[in-house]
């Protein structure tokens, strides 16, 4: 195991930031960490860093207790952070040599290293430039390649894919796949379930500081398969309606999302056309209808009662 | 020591920074120069001569080139000091000729509204020339014609006897106001470049660069090590100009003054992480600078002479660092050396000390 978290805890005065969470993660892996904003995954990450310290339970990193060989330790991580962590006054290639020099690398291994990061990102071209005059992509873009350039064994990125452009949103996505077949494990940390899971093997779902399900995209998916999920596009919205639709014998959850209602109802309920004639009888058209397959975001619906993005 | 390296690079391509540290300091600087070059101040010093002997004659003719001499009696001297027509009163006391010359210690009593810039040469001067008077007459061995003749040559004279008492015959006063400004661009620079650590905080690079191997006394160290070599270039930058430019009298010991100044830097970088450590973000601490420096330049000295304060002003001034390096720096110029100015700079880092520890107090957990 790469890394192994055993029966974390972290308390903020009263709030129980991590709540006896254990994680391992195998090294060669994309591992995937889906939570809510305020889930408790960044105090994760800090932990797991160092930088913040934990009150209860054990971290250990390629084999080493974290507590004892921190610095050590660090050497051989990278971190995309959630937000932008560059020097806005460096030009690119500053920014990339700066963290280069602190992970030790010098001379002409420094210079390889700073031309493989940019080239990788695609910023070689604008490396004199400083990163005021980059779109929010290619900040991002630079943020991985300061993380990515000491060649670390594991690295963790954590929502580094937040506020950007589509087109920036999958080069980065590719990236994370490339540094993984390069040889790199990856921690991954989004609240966007399809980019979990597009890339992620593994996944641990956390939620209020508490792993509430691990397990492989299948194996987490099978958690919900005795549900089934409706999702309905409506002409428009009427308030009644959800109190109406959440009276009809099997429905379990209904929650409306601009025009479009989701509704998760026991397995085998059959009440598809007592629904129908619930939302015809309030004088709202149905658009459309789509019964869903079972996703991430299904998950962990099931298991929070709220959304990824609440 | 590469935050070092890269601290430098950053403070060194903003504009704003380089403002704080150099345009600030010569600009005032210039506009002090052109006060004191504006309108030459001629002083007015009253005499009163009750000795009226060859040594009195001469010690009278030596003042000529520091003031306007104006024979008086002593009961004008109240009045002409309060009327502004004469900014010193001497009186010479019976037989003082005559207690030089038997090695005694006789005094002459000057009268001044306040001990300014403008009186403090002179009466330095006099200092010296009694000392030196003092010198001559137990060479002379009391033969009062061997002693009239070695202050004539003291006066007159050689290279030899000059070069013994230090040059005080420019006024210093234009230097003392020039190192007041400095003193304050110190100042503002350090808080100004701490705050890099503040825009790293805020940045996040903070967080990533502890990421890194790298522990948060290496950052700090460095952080503080890149701030201390810039106030040194901005110091000895103000010193050139203000030597070489500005033609200024900077005393007789440049390298007790930048001896001095060094220990005042690490007051400022002191003052200037407490102030980040304790401001929430960079525009509290934009605020929060020239609430306190203002008035700790003010009640230092910088911009008058402390003396002229009230009686709880002056009392109050001893409760900031800028006082203490002022009083150093005048001491320095005035030809006095570092062992005179230890219990100053002992002071000074005092605050150093107290100001790391308010910057060091706050947060033992990195704020992600």
């Amino acid at each position: 195991m790469i890394l192994k978290i055993n029966n974390l805890v972290k308390r903020y005065k009263d709030v129980l930031a991590v709540d006896n969470a254990s994680i391992s993660i195998a090294e060669g892996e994309i591992y995937g960490l889906l939570g809510p904003n305020g889930a408790g995954k960044t105090t994760l990450i800090s932990t797991i860093l160092g930088l913040t310290k934990y009150d209860e339970g054990s971290i250990e990193i390629f084999g080493k207790d974290l507590k004892k060989n921190e610095y050590e330790i660090k050497k051989e991580i990278g971190i995309v952070p959630q937000d932008l962590a560059i020097y806005l006054d460096l030009t690119a290639y500053e920014n990339v040599e700066y963290f280069g020099r602190l992970y030790g690398l010098r001379g002409n291994l420094l210079k390889e290293r700073i031309e493989e990061a940019l080239n990788f990102t695609g910023l070689w071209d604008r490396r004199k430039d400083v990163p005021k005059k980059f779109s929010g992509g290619m900040k991002r873009r630079l943020n991985i390649a300061c993380a990515v350039m000491h060649h670390p064994k594991l690295i963790i990125m954590d929502e580094p894919t937040v506020g950007i452009d589509p087109q920036s949103r999958n080069l980065i996505l590719d990236s994370v796949v490339k540094l993984n077949k390069m040889g790199s494990t990856i921690i991954y940390t989004s609240h966007y379930m399809e980019e979990v899971e597009a890339i992620c093997s593994n996944i641990t779902i956390i939620d209020h500081g508490r792993v509430i399900a691990k397990g492989t995209k299948e194996e987490l998916k099978s958690m919900i398969s005795f549900e089934e999920r409706l999702a309905i596009d409506i002409s428009s919205v009427n308030f009644n309606l959800v109190d109406g639709l959440k009276k009809v014998i099997g429905v379990k959850e209904c929650s409306l999302n601009g025009n479009k209602l989701l509704i998760i109802s026991e397995k085998n309920a059959n009440n598809l056309s007592r629904i129908i004639d619930v939302i015809l009888k309030m004088d709202v058209e149905i658009k459309g209808l789509n019964i869903e397959k079972p996703t991430l975001e299904g998950v962990f619906l099931t298991l929070t009662g709220r959304s990824l993005r609440d | 020591m590469t935050i070092f390296n890269f601290t430098i690079r950053r403070i060194m391509r903003d504009k704003g920074q380089l403002i704080t540290m150099l345009l600030v300091p010569i600009g005032f600087i210039t506009l002090v120069m052109m006060l004191f070059s504006g309108g030459q101040f001629n002083m007015s010093i009253g005499v009163v001569d009750y000795d009226n002997t060859e040594w009195t004659q001469s010690f009278i003719n030596s003042l000529d080139n520091k003031g306007i001499i104006v024979s008086i009696d002593e009961d004008e001297i109240e009045g002409k000091l309060l009327s502004n027509k004469i900014n010193l009163g001497l009186v010479i006391p019976k037989g003082f000729t005559d207690d030089v010359v038997s090695m005694e210690n006789p005094q002459i009593q000057a009268y001044s509204i306040n001990e300014t810039d403008v009186t403090v040469p002179v009466t330095i001067f006099i200092d010296n020339f009694l000392a030196a008077s003092k010198h001559i007459a137990a060479a002379a061995d009391g033969n009062i014609d061997t002693f009239n003749k070695g202050i004539s040559l003291y006066i007159n004279g050689s290279n030899n006897v000059k070069e013994a008492f230090y040059d005080v015959g420019e006024s210093k006063g234009s230097t003392v106001s020039g190192m007041g400004f400095l003193v304050m661009s110190m100042l503002y620079f350090s808080v100004s470049a701490s705050g890099i650590i503040m825009e790293d905080k805020e940045g996040k690079t903070f967080y990533r660069v502890l990421t890194a191997p790298v522990r948060l006394r290496e950052y700090m160290l460095q952080k503080i090590l890149s701030f201390l070599v810039l106030l040194q270039a901005q110091v000895i930058t103000v010193f050139l100009l203000m030597k070489y430019v500005f033609k200024m009298n900077m005393g007789p010991s440049l390298f007790n003054l930048l001896v001095a100044l060094f220990v005042f830097s690490i007051v400022c970088i002191s003052f200037g992480v407490a102030l980040t450590s304790l401001s929430k973000n960079t525009r509290q601490l934009s605020a929060l600078s020239p609430i306190l420096i203002i008035p700790m330049v003010m009640l230092g000295g910088s911009f008058w002479p402390r003396e002229i304060m009230p009686e709880i002003l002056i009392k109050l001034s001893n409760i900031v660092p800028t006082t203490w390096i002022l009083i150093s720096i005048e001491k320095i110029l005035y030809g006095q050396n570092l062992v005179s100015i230890t219990t100053e700079l002992g002071i000074l880092l005092m605050f150093s000390i107290v100001f790391f520890l308010l910057g060091t107090w706050k947060k033992t957990e990195i704020e992600v």
